[in-house]
């Protein structure tokens, strides 16, 4: 029998990590537009842009 | 709370669950195959990410298609969000493949037609998402990416039949004829629960991005409605 255990490893590491780090990408997104609605709702001409 | 947002959790929990459950059994409970050795369970995420990528496109071609009919927005937030969670595992599928052929065929990569199909159907997608942020109209964007969805979705076929009508290496689990990929029951189960874990974290997945996406346009549409726009850095 071949020994590829560290192939193994090494695929299961990139699909898990890619989907960790997709989840992580979506959660970090979620933060950020909660962030942005909650400012735009205390102070509206924050992001206006105008004085 | 709507009915979406108390499916969202639960989805998620459930698509957990089951990813765990499927990668437990492949580490515990399906034998390892006798030639290739432990590289070969490599293949049960593998074939479910290729699985699940596809499903992805057919899914976007079809929401484009209803968005074309309609002209209701949450078909193209539907189309995009679906092209990207395709994407995400059409490249699992590459990266996971390349590990597995290395000590398998001796190379990371060769331009067999199974390989090179898939890899035009990720660049056909990439390309969707890239000139879908070049247009900053709404109505045209949902169109172009309704149309482009649609058309994009010959690159699946292409690829799911290569291995099929082409001479390749990459070998055929179902449908082949021959006995390409001797599965035991033990190792056909694994690959079934892996398949279906996929699926739901498709469809959890899908659920996230489009409720995201929506969002993200509807506060775009706040701050355009104040003569600005707001970077979002992606």
């Amino acid at each position: 029998m071949a020994q590829t255990l560290n192939y193994f490893i090494a695929g299961y590491a990139v699909i898990l990590g890619l989907l960790s780090a997709y989840c992580l990408y979506l959660y970090l997104l979620s933060r950020k537009i909660k962030k942005t609605r909650a400012s735009l709702q205390k102070e509206p001409h924050e992001f206006s842009g105008k004085e | 709370m709507s009915s979406r947002n108390k499916l969202l959790p639960l989805l998620s929990v459930l698509a957990s669950l089951l990813l765990l459950f499927a990668f437990l059994r492949v580490l515990f409970f399906t034998p390892v195959e006798q030639t290739m050795g432990l590289v070969q369970k490599v293949f049960y995420f593998h074939m479910s990410a290729a699985w699940v990528g596809m499903l992805a496109f057919l899914a976007a071609a079809v929401f484009g298609l209803l968005y074309l009919s309609r002209r209701d927005m949450k078909w193209d937030t539907l189309t995009a969000a679906s092209v990207e969670v395709g994407l995400l595992f059409t490249i699992i599928c590459i990266l996971s493949g390349m590990i597995w052929a290395r000590p398998i065929w001796n190379t990371w990569w060769t331009w067999d037609p199974r390989l090179t199909t898939v890899t035009i159907m990720a660049f056909t997608y990439i390309a969707f998402i890239l000139l879908r942020r070049g247009v900053d109209n709404p109505t045209r964007r949902a169109r172009f990416s309704a149309v482009y969805a649609v058309i994009g979705f010959i690159s699946v076929p292409l690829t799911f039949f290569s291995a099929r009508l082409l001479r390749t290496i990459h070998p055929v689990v179902f449908g082949s004829g021959e006995a390409d990929m001797n599965l035991n029951p033990q190792m056909l189960g694994t690959l079934f629960i892996s398949l279906g874990a996929f699926t739901v974290l498709y469809a959890a997945l899908l659920l996230h991005r489009s409720r995201l996406m929506a969002e993200q346009e509807a506060l775009n549409q706040q701050l355009a409605a104040d003569d600005s726009h707001y970077d979002w850095g992606e």
